[in-house]
């Protein structure tokens, strides 16, 4: 046996199929219960409710659990997002405002703000380009 | 539309459960990917239809943050693009802030 063969025959086999189930479920009740908040009050209140949801579930330290259940569920709508800028700013706390909660606090959320501006910066311009021609 | 907002919420949530299991990426890796995917479709001009259809679903997914920023860089130029995700944003930097203040981190 390789090397390679032996670490797979050890690890622990996933389970994707229950994985996927669970990611499947637990979006589509995560997307039902938003459409609900949609129809009732406004995007804006639905997507405050999962914030702060999502806020004092990582400030319990009970975020990871969620996930550990949900699975990507939990990360892919908003929820995922505010987990990770409260997270990243939480452990950071204890080396203070400056240097510690505001250098760090959107560090994991960078990212997505990040790739988000740059992919719509760049099709924004080619629909300019487009539209000149 | 509460149906199709499960399906197509579940639908993305499990797209991006099928990535995480079969490939070394990371959750963050993948969030960024549909933020991008979110601004292509938004592109195409295909992601405001899904949120006319789909409704509440289509706006609580990552996804619906990339094509926000793609419409108001269309609407109100490139570099005005922040303008239209403030809701999100903002309101995740302020909550996330009360929360640092209100509890300490926990293992």
């Amino acid at each position: 046996m390789t090397y390679n063969e032996v670490v797979k025959s050890i690890t622990p086999k996933e389970k994707r199929l229950e994985n996927a189930i669970r990611a499947f479920v637990s979006g589509g009740i995560i997307g039902s219960i938003s459409e609900l908040l949609v129809s009732a009050v406004s995007p804006e209140f639905m997507l405050i409710v999962w914030i702060a949801i999502a806020a004092f579930l990582t400030g319990f330290g009970r975020f990871d659990d969620v996930v550990d259940f949900l699975k990507m569920g939990a990360i892919i709508p908003i929820t995922g997002f505010a987990h990770s800028v409260a997270a990243s700013s939480l452990e950071y706390k204890e080396e203070g405002l400056i240097t510690g909660i505001g250098a760090n606090y959107l560090k994991l959320a960078g990212s997505v703000i990040l790739y988000g501006v740059l992919t719509a910066a760049i099709f924004a311009g080619i629909r300019g380009v487009l539209w000149l021609l | 539309m509460i149906i199709k907002s499960f399906l197509f919420t579940g639908f993305i949530c499990l797209i991006a459960q099928i990535i995480k299991d079969n490939t070394k990426l990371t959750s963050g890796h993948i969030t960024s990917l549909f933020v991008s995917l979110g601004a292509f479709l938004g592109f195409c001009g295909a992601y405001d239809k899904i949120i006319d259809c789909v409704g509440g679903g289509a706006s609580v997914v990552i996804m619906s943050f990339g094509n926000t920023l793609y419409n108001t860089a269309i609407e109100k130029g490139i570099l005005h693009m922040l303008g239209g995700v403030s809701t999100g944003i903002v309101a995740t930097i302020l909550l996330a802030f009360a929360i640092t203040l209100l509890f300490r981190v926990r293992d």
